[in-house]
């Protein structure tokens, strides 16, 4: 089963903009489960089996939607270009782990890429990666490496 | 990441990595070798090939396409590395609720992606010129009352 957000249509990147900009300010609201389940792709696509960590409690509301748990880190004097989003701060949390102790690394790129239909895209990323000691969902202790795109 | 029409701007592709029924917002697990921290934590690299993803096309898009994703990231820190974040001073939901030592970073990306039907490739490396980036050591939840980051 694949899907994503729960919302009747989707988000714009200037939607998420602003409500990561509501965020920012601190109308987080309440906690809004994923109304939806998504498919684990890296078990769909054979990736290393790992019991997943829990999210952080917090993150951003989107109206009218789910709230996303996850924040965007970062100087609050940059905007993206492509996106438009400002980032929220140096005291933001980069991790969408909670209960996590480690290394992590945040990266909002911007570039070109060349499709296979000829054409040229802008591009632009939200990259992370966190590698450390987490309890798991199972409530054990463990370590492991994460991606977050 | 995300794919952007250069002419109109607008969005086209959004490769994620999808959200768990807990919330666990876009995050894939990889394996150890496949992402590096310097001992100091001052610089990363993430290096993963044909990672299963979805192509969702917008923020928060109804479905997904299967997709794969090769990722070749490197962090290197550009500033001093700072105290960020406001441990348990501040609510569990709040986005500094969080204790870390991050120093700014450069960071380049060399992306490929594959799914049925179209493919793409970043010209050249992708780089946080423009847009942010910051690595090093953090702890959040419980791992907040147990010790040093």
């Amino acid at each position: 089963m694949v899907s994503q957000l729960d919302s009747a249509s989707a988000l714009s990147r200037r939607r998420f903009v602003q409500t990561a900009a509501i965020a920012a300010a601190g109308a987080t609201g309440s906690l809004a489960g994923p109304a939806r389940t998504l498919a684990d792709g890296h078990r769909r696509h054979g990736g290393p089996s790992a019991v997943p960590p829990t999210p952080i409690p917090g993150g951003i509301q989107i109206p009218g939607g789910p709230q996303i748990h996850v924040w965007a880190p970062g100087d609050p004097s940059v905007t993206l270009p492509l996106s438009g989003m400002t980032l929220m701060g140096f005291d933001v949390d980069p991790s969408a782990i909670t209960d996590f102790r480690g290394f992590s690394a945040v990266a909002f790129h911007v570039g070109t890429a060349q499709g296979s239909d000829g054409a040229t895209y802008d591009v632009e990323t939200d990259l992370r990666a966190y590698k450390g000691t987490y309890i798991a969902a199972d409530g054990r202790e463990r370590f492991a490496s994460f991606a977050f795109i | 990441m995300d794919l952007f029409e250069p002419g109109s701007g607008s969005q086209v592709h959004d490769y994620n990595g999808g959200i768990l029924t807990s919330g666990l917002f876009w995050t894939l697990p990889v394996a150890d070798h496949q992402l590096r921290f310097s001992r100091d934590g001052r610089h990363a690299a993430l290096d993963v090939d044909r990672l299963g993803v979805f192509d969702s096309f917008t923020f928060g898009g109804p479905a997904g396409t299967p997709a794969t994703v090769s990722l070749h990231l490197r962090w290197s820190a550009t500033g001093p590395t700072v105290d960020r974040g406001k441990g348990e001073d501040v609510p569990a939901t709040d986005p500094a609720a969080f204790l870390g030592r991050f120093p700014v970073a450069r960071s380049t990306a060399a992306i490929e992606g594959t799914e049925f039907g179209f493919s793409f490739r970043t010209n050249g490396d992708a780089s946080t010129e423009g847009g942010f980036a910051e690595v090093g050591r953090e702890r959040n939840g419980t791992f907040l009352a147990r010790g040093n980051p």
